[in-house]
C-alpha cells in the first residue's frame, strides 16, 4: 500500500516570503502527492513562472535520477588500505607535530604517489563511492536542501571536499556532448573522475542559468537598493569565478582549485536565492 | 436722505462683516489644509496580545525601522510599539502561529516616510520560532530560534535557541548566542559568530567574517573577498573548514590545538607561527602549502584560498 508522504508530514508549503513554494512542497509534487494539504501548492504552480520552473527542473532531476545505475563496482579492494592508514593514525604519538604530504599541492604529491601506494586505493575508493552516492546525491540533495536549485551546487561542493581530482589523470578526451551519469560507467577507471568533473559542472552551470533566470524574472520586485547590492556582489562572486576558471584551465588536475571554485559556485547560488528574499 | 444713509452704513458694514468673515474661513481653510496632511504622518501605536501555544511559529515582516524579540517562558505572543505613517499592520496569529508585520501603503498622500520611528516589541514563546523578514530594518532578538532575514539593516542575535539561521545583504550580522545549530550569511556586511555553538557555518561575499564561539565541532566558515577570522577552541574531532578567494585567513589557536592541519593558497602565502614548519612551494612556487598533525586524534582543519594570505598563530 502506497503511503502519501503530505498525509505523514503535512508539508510548509510556501516559502516564508509566502510567494513561492517551498523545496519540500516542489518534492511532494514532483513525487506526484495528491492529498488535499497540497492542493493549493498544485494550484500555485499553474499560475507561477519560477515555481513551475523549479517544478520541471525537478522533475527532470528525478527521472535522471530513476534512471541512472543503482550500483558501480568497486574497482579494487581499498578496506586493507584503509585499515593500514587508521592503525597508522592511532600509533602516532600524542605530543609529536608531523609534517604529512599537502593534498592538492601537486608537486608534492605526486612526488609523495609513487611511495604512498595506498593513496590510489583510496582515491579510487572515494571516486567509487562517489559513483555510487551521485544518483542519490541529485534527488537527496533536493529533497534535504532548502531552495531545490542551490541543491546541485552543494553536491558539487561534496563532491570536491571528497579530494578525488587530485589523483585525476592528465589528457582526459573533452567533447562537445553534454555527459551524463551513465557516461560516468561506461568510462574507464581512469577517467571517471574528470567525467564525474564534467557531468557536475554542467549540473552546476545549469544550476546558475536557472537561478539567472529566475533573478530576471524577480527583478522588477526587487528594491533597487536591494538590486544594487545583489548586482554588486555578484561581480565580486563572477570575479571570483572567472580567476578560477583560468586558473584551472591552466591546471586542471589541481584538486583544490576545483574545491575553491564549488564554494564559490555555492555562494553564487546562495546569493541568487537571496534574490527570493529581496524581492 | 437720514434713512439712506443709515441703511447705507449698515449695508457696508455687513459687507466689511462678510469679507472679514471670508478671509478668517479662508485662512481657517488654508490652516485645515496645512494640518491635514500632519495629521496624516502621525504615528500609530499597535498593541496585541494573544495566546498561542508554545511552539507557535510566526511569520514577521518588518520592512524598515526596527524590530526587538524576546522569546519569554509564556504561552502568549504580545506585539507592542509604534509604526511610521504609511504603514499599515497587519496581525492573523492563531494558537498555533500565524503573521503579522507591516505593509507600506503610503499615508493620505500616497507618501510613504521615513520610518526611523517604527519599532516593535515582540514577546514570543521561547520553544516557539520566528520567521522574519526585513529591508531596512534592524533586528534585535534574545532566546528565538528561527530565521531572520534583512537586506540593509542589521541583524544582533542573543540568548539560547535551538536552530538559528539569519541572513543580510549590506547589513551587518553579530550573533552572541548558545546553540546547536547556526547558520549566517552576509554580502558586504560584517558577521561575527560568538557565543557557544556546535555546528556553525558562516559565510560571506566580501564582508568580514570573525568566529570566537566556543564548542564548535563542526565548522564551515568562508568568503569569496572578505577577511576570514577564527580565534577560538578546536573541539575534539571536530571538521572545521576554510576557505576564500582573497582576504586573508587568519587562525588563532590556543596552545593547547590538536589534530591535523592542511593549509593551502594557490597565489598566496602561509604566514605560521603556531609550529615550526615550513610551508612547501607549490604550483610553479606562486603559492604554498602545509600540511602537519600536532598530537593524535583532535580535529580536522582544511584550509583553502586562491590569492589570499593564510595566517596560523597561537592566540
Amino acid at each position: 500500500m502506497t503511503r502519501d508522504p503530505a498525509r505523514d508530514h503535512p508539508p510548509q508549503a510556501f516559502e516564508p516570503d509566502l510567494q513561492h513554494l517551498t523545496a519540500e512542497a516542489l518534492n511532494l509534487l514532483a513525487e506526484g502527492a495528491t492529498s488535499s494539504e497540497i492542493a493549493a501548492a498544485r494550484t500555485h504552480v499553474t499560475s507561477c513562472v519560477g515555481c513551475n520552473a523549479r517544478l520541471r527542473m525537478l522533475e527532470q532531476l528525478m527521472a535522471r535520477a530513476h534512471n541512472a545505475p543503482r550500483t558501480l563496482e568497486l574497482p579494487v579492494d581499498i578496506w586493507p588500505a584503509i585499515r593500514t592508514q587508521i592503525e597508522r593514525e592511532e600509533s602516532t604519538g600524542p605530543d609529536r607535530i608531523r609534517p604529512v604530504p599537502v593534498g592538492g599541492a601537486d608537486q608534492i604529491t605526486k612526488s609523495r604517489r609513487s611511495r604512498r601506494p595506498f593513496q590510489i586505493p583510496l582515491a579510487a575508493a572515494a571516486v567509487a563511492l562517489l559513483g555510487v552516492s551521485i544518483a542519490g546525491a541529485f534527488v537527496w540533495n533536493l529533497r534535504t536542501l532548502p531552495g531545490g536549485p542551490s541543491t546541485t551546487v552543494s553536491a558539487t561542493a561534496s563532491v570536491s571536499n571528497a579530494g578525488p581530482m587530485a589523483a585525476m589523470p592528465s589528457g582526459i578526451p573533452v567533447t562537445d556532448s553534454e555527459p551524463d551519469i551513465s557516461d560516468i560507467q561506461n568510462a574507464p577507471p581512469t577517467s571517471r573522475p574528470a567525467v564525474m568533473a564534467r557531468v557536475l559542472d554542467q549540473q552546476t552551470d545549469q544550476t546558475e542559468q536557472d537561478l539567472l533566470a529566475e533573478l530576471e524574472m524577480r527583478r522588477h520586485d526587487i528594491r533597487p537598493d536591494a538590486a544594487a547590492e545583489i548586482e554588486a556582489n555578484l561581480e565580486v562572486v563572477d570575479s571570483a569565478i572567472g580567476e578560477l576558471r583560468e586558473a584551472i584551465a591552466r591546471d586542471p588536475n589541481n584538486a583544490v582549485l576545483r574545491q575553491l571554485l564549488a564554494s564559490s559556485y555555492e555562494r553564487k547560488a546562495a546569493l541568487l536565492q537571496q534574490t527570493r528574499n529581496a524581492s | 436722505m437720514r434713512y439712506h444713509e443709515v441703511w447705507l452704513s449698515h449695508v457696508a458694514a455687513s459687507l466689511v462683516l462678510v469679507r472679514r468673515c471670508t478671509l478668517h474661513s479662508l485662512r481657517v481653510g488654508v490652516a485645515i489644509g496645512l494640518l491635514l496632511p500632519t495629521r496624516g504622518v502621525a504615528q500609530q501605536t499597535v498593541e496585541r496580545r494573544v495566546a498561542v501555544n508554545r511552539d507557535a511559529g510566526v511569520k514577521i515582516f518588518v520592512p524598515t525601522g526596527s524590530i526587538r524579540l524576546i522569546g519569554w517562558d509564556r504561552d502568549s505572543l504580545v506585539v507592542t510599539g509604534t509604526i511610521a505613517p504609511g504603514q499599515h499592520f497587519f496581525f492573523g496569529v492563531a494558537p498555533d502561529g500565524g503573521k503579522f508585520g507591516l505593509e507600506e501603503s503610503g499615508d493620505s498622500l500616497g507618501r510613504v516616510h521615513a520610518s526611523a520611528a517604527t519599532h516593535l516589541d515582540v514577546y514570543l514563546p521561547m520553544h516557539g520560532s520566528a520567521s522574519l523578514k526585513a529591508v531596512t530594518a534592524d533586528v534585535d532578538a534574545t532566546g528565538v530560534s528561527g530565521w531572520f532575514y534583512t537586506v540593509g539593516g542589521h541583524i544582533r542575535l542573543r540568548g539560547r535557541a535551538r536552530t538559528v539561521e539569519a541572513e543580510a545583504m549590506d547589513g551587518d550580522i553579530d550573533i552572541a548566542i548558545t546553540a546547536p545549530w547556526v547558520r549566517a550569511r552576509t554580502g558586504s556586511g560584517a558577521l561575527v559568530l560568538r557565543g557557544r555553538v556546535e555546528d556553525a557555518s558562516a559565510s560571506s561575499i566580501s564582508g568580514p567574517v570573525t568566529i570566537t564561539a566556543a564548542g564548535i565541532t563542526r565548522g564551515r566558515f568562508g568568503s569569496v573577498t572578505g577577511n576570514v577570522t577564527f580565534a577560538s577552541t578546536l573541539g575534539a574531532g571536530g571538521i572545521f573548514e576554510f576557505d576564500n578567494h582573497s582576504g586573508t585567513i587568519d587562525l588563532r589557536l590556543p596552545l593547547t590545538a590538536t589534530g591535523s592541519f592542511q593549509l593551502t593558497t594557490i597565489k598566496g602565502t602561509i604566514d605560521n607561527t603556531l609550529v615550526a614548519l615550513r610551508p612547501a612551494s607549490i604550483s610553479g612556487g606562486h603559492g604554498q602549502a602545509l600540511a602537519f598533525r600536532i598530537g593524535s586524534g583532535g580535529a580536522h582543519v582544511t584550509v583553502r584560498t586562491f590569492k589570499g594570505p593564510i595566517k596560523l598563530r597561537h592566540q
